[in-house]
């Protein structure tokens, strides 16, 4: 009898095992690597190893409820799944089984627009779990504003764009090996990513009814962001495993930005308040 | 996870840590990492002495000296042990 997945894995790290056996060495790297010489990878990781607990004892917590809420709905636990790119590498069925696998436990994930199977047939799999869909700009205003109402139209919980990604960094990891991603080599697209722009962000904003997050801004308190992302909820990105070139936001920063994150982060707003009513924790 | 959502995060998202998951064993790896994944949440929550995440602030934490080289497998150090140990 095959051995179940309970007694398989009992240790987050066994997973990582198990990981590192299935991939051959390019995908493997791609999981574990980062941007340029992974610095920025290694001072994130610094910054959470760095903080400790606190913790109190002699109180009644037999009853502990671990699930949350965001932008209206219920999560077993608030911990979504990151947009990763090409995650047909790991899984065949790539998004599909992303969100198969979070509908049945009960969180929720964030699709990347340069994933397989796409828009659609990750929605459909993800049924009514929490989805949100993240685009990476890769053509003009009209182009963008199509994808906002496709998954708005599909369902998707919320509309998040990757702000931090003007450049593609130079994955040194793979520039070793004299490897580069297809998908990388062939994106002449880019360019619409460089132009993307607060004027965009506001013309999303303004056009349509969907809570929108701007994953990888450098800083929650930039002036510009403050003024210009009252609506938005901000994604502050701190493991420095895509493209990104910059720290977005470090948590030895969050300490003096209280109630900043470096998770996912929204502000009460017009656009996440039409979905979600009660949406700040405290 | 805590130590994000303690910091003001009202969700965190993960990224390399389902990839495992998927990679090892697909939708039901994925899901076995995250009933793994709950468990440490609630016991974080329980030694910490707090029945939900509303009850947390930032004393709850405190800066800390690291253990371990900071590196993209520094949250695993037992990934290194051997199979038998004694």
């Amino acid at each position: 009898m095959p051995e179940s997945l309970e007694s398989r894995f009992q240790n987050l790290h066994e997973f990582v095992t198990q990981a590192r056996t299935n991939l051959d060495r390019n995908n493997w790297d791609y999981l574990i690597g980062g941007s340029e010489t992974e610095t920025t990878l290694a001072r994130n990781r610094l910054a959470l190893d760095a903080i400790g607990f606190r913790p109190r004892v002699l109180r009644d917590v037999s009853n502990i409820d671990c699930s949350s809420t965001l932008f209206g709905k219920r999560l077993r636990i608030p911990v979504l799944c990151a947009p990763v790119g090409s995650l047909q590498v790991f899984d065949p069925g790539g998004g599909a089984t992303v969100a198969e696998a979070t509908r049945t436990f009960g969180n929720g994930m964030i699709l990347s627009s340069v994933s397989e199977p796409g828009l659609d047939k990750t929605a459909e799999a993800a049924g009514d779990g929490f989805k949100i869909f993240q685009l990476y700009v890769r053509g003009d205003a009209q182009w963008v504003d199509d994808h906002v109402r496709r998954a708005i139209d599909k369902g998707y919980d919320a509309f998040c764009l990757t702000v931090d990604t003007d450049s593609y960094s130079r994955r040194e990891r793979d520039i070793a090996k004299r490897h580069q991603r297809r998908r990388v080599r062939v994106d002449d697209a880019r360019v619409f990513q460089a132009q993307f722009n607060w004027r965009d962000v506001e013309r999303i904003k303004k056009g349509f009814d969907v809570p929108l997050i701007l994953k990888g801004l450098p800083l929650p308190r930039t002036p510009r962001s403050r003024s210009s992302t009252g609506s938005t909820a901000s994604m502050c990105q701190t493991m420095a495993g895509g493209s990104s070139i910059r720290v977005s936001v470090r948590s030895t920063c969050c300490r003096r930005l209280p109630r900043r994150s470096v998770g996912m982060r929204a502000s009460s707003s017009t656009a996440a308040s039409a979905a979600a009513p009660t949406w700040s924790r405290r | 996870m805590v130590k994000a959502l303690i910091l003001g995060a009202d969700a965190v998202a993960c990224g390399r840590l389902y990839v495992y998951g998927l990679a090892a064993a697909g939708a039901e790896g994925m899901v076995r990492l995250f009933e793994i994944l709950e468990d440490e949440i609630r016991i974080c929550l329980s030694l910490l002495g707090v029945t939900g995440y509303h009850e947390l602030d930032k004393s709850y934490i405190r800066p800390a000296r690291q253990v371990v080289e900071p590196h993209v497998h520094s949250a695993f150090p037992h990934l290194d042990l051997p199979h038998e140990t004694y």
